[in-house]
């Protein structure tokens, strides 16, 4: 018990020093990073659609966007996508 | 950090006095930064302290990277208080402290799977900046090991219940944001989320939500990985649930089928430890013999902080008992009489 409560001590100190990462772009870097995926000329052009309802993003529009399956899918800021339903 | 302020603090004195000078305090204003920065690892209140002083700062100077680093010590102090209480709530390694990376280019080849970059306002927009960052940081941290097999709806519930007592906690100011923008999202990709959001609130109030179903979800996941019932285990999540809905209705008078669940994937049994009278640990410890003998693979120890010492004793004499692995000793965000703070503890049982 005693060993245990040690362990865990140490281990609680040490993953107060870990950290994980959260990604975010700032509102008025959103063009260069969708540039750097390849992804501006198709939101500009209209060809990108929102994830989750289909909206086309644009990019005041752009909300997030997620890796999933070796894509990148992009959704539009959340208010938007639920009032425009 | 540390060598420029070193090297700023032995600024040589024929520098003339007004740059010497300059060069000094800049100096032990980089320690004292180097100082707070390693005081709020150890106490994210103290990010707070920091926040306000980049707010007072961007307010005053109109420069982005004030805003853009109040903007990220706002989102990433709501989440640190958490995780530190957190940290000794789920299981080791779930959650960490959260870090916020500004990015301006990203090459698609270096995004992990399922990895989210978030578009973040200027801080007119800071409720809803909070709500989405504290959301993407909890449903990208849940079921690190297991996040292939847990359904995605159950993992996003989850997320939903955590971010939302963080919030309610944290910054009750933005909760509204939070269920208009983040749950009503959800709820509309996936409207299966609305099956967990009532049953996890009414789970976490009585400490059975951290206590015993993530971990049991955890665990019977790594455990169907390669099997048929993985095929299955939104079903099996479904029927943990109810039986911990159950259980917690039927408190305090449990009819003794509520006690255990065993089915071909989940099999584990509730000892609540309470009456801390003397040598009252040897119910609990007959208890979890019996719980053995009936085959059952996981004891869930669960208690309030006000007895703490005496569940410390039932977990030393349980785990006297050769059959028995203690996994893991954790805190708990409400008892299982809904009170503040409790006491859990994981034994794995060893079958030949």
């Amino acid at each position: 018990m005693k060993r245990l409560n040690l362990r865990h001590f140490l281990s609680c100190i040490k993953e107060r020093f870990i950290s994980k990462n959260l990604k975010v772009v700032y509102d008025d870097d959103v063009p260069t990073l969708l540039s750097s995926l390849d992804l501006l000329d198709k939101v500009d052009r209209g060809e990108i659609r929102c994830s989750n309802c289909n909206n086309i993003i644009t990019r005041e529009k752009f909300g997030y966007l997620k890796y999933v399956n070796g894509k990148v899918e992009l959704y539009c800021i959340n208010t938007n996508c639920i009032c425009q339903q | 950090m540390s060598t420029i302020a070193i090297i700023l603090l032995q600024t040589d004195p024929v520098i003339p006095g007004f740059v010497g000078n300059a060069l000094q305090i800049l100096g032990i204003s980089v320690v004292i930064l180097i100082f707070i920065e390693l005081l709020s690892n150890l106490f994210p209140k103290i990010t707070r302290l920091k926040k306000n002083l980049f707010g007072f700062l961007r307010q005053h100077f109109k420069f982005k990277i004030l805003e853009k680093k109040a903007i990220a010590l706002d989102i990433e102090g709501a989440i640190n208080e958490t995780v530190l209480e957190l940290q000794g709530e789920l299981p080791a390694g779930w959650v960490r402290k959260a870090s916020i990376k500004w990015v301006k280019e990203q090459k698609a080849s270096e995004l992990n799977e399922g990895e989210i970059i978030l578009r973040i306002r200027p801080h007119e927009k800071q409720d809803s900046n909070l709500v989405n960052g504290i959301y993407s940081f909890f449903v990208s941290s849940l079921f690190p090991e297991t996040k292939e097999i847990v359904p995605e709806c159950t993992q996003k519930a989850v997320a939903i219940q955590i971010s939302r007592r963080t919030i309610e906690e944290k910054r009750a100011y933005a909760l509204k944001s939070f269920e208009n923008e983040i749950v009503e999202r959800e709820i509309k990709i996936d409207p299966r989320i609305l099956v967990y959001l009532e049953d996890f609130k009414l789970l976490d109030q009585r400490g059975f939500f951290t206590g015993s179903f993530l971990r049991e979800v955890d665990t019977v996941a790594h455990k169907i990985r390669f099997l048929p019932d993985r095929q299955t285990f939104l079903d099996e999540i479904t029927y943990v649930i109810n039986h911990n809905k159950g259980f917690i209705e039927a408190l305090p008078e449990v009819p003794n089928h509520l006690w255990t669940r065993k089915s071909t994937t989940s099999s584990y049994r509730f000892l609540l430890v309470k009456s801390p009278y003397k040598y009252k640990h040897k119910i609990y410890v007959n208890r979890a013999q019996m719980s053995y003998n009936d085959g059952i693979e996981h004891l869930f120890i669960l208690g309030a902080e006000v007895e703490k010492e005496f569940i410390k004793k039932v977990i030393e004499e349980i785990e006297k008992i050769p059959n028995y692995r203690l996994a893991e000793i954790y805190k708990l965000h409400k008892d299982f009489r809904g009170n503040d703070k409790g006491i859990g503890a994981l034994f794995i049982a060893k079958f030949k």
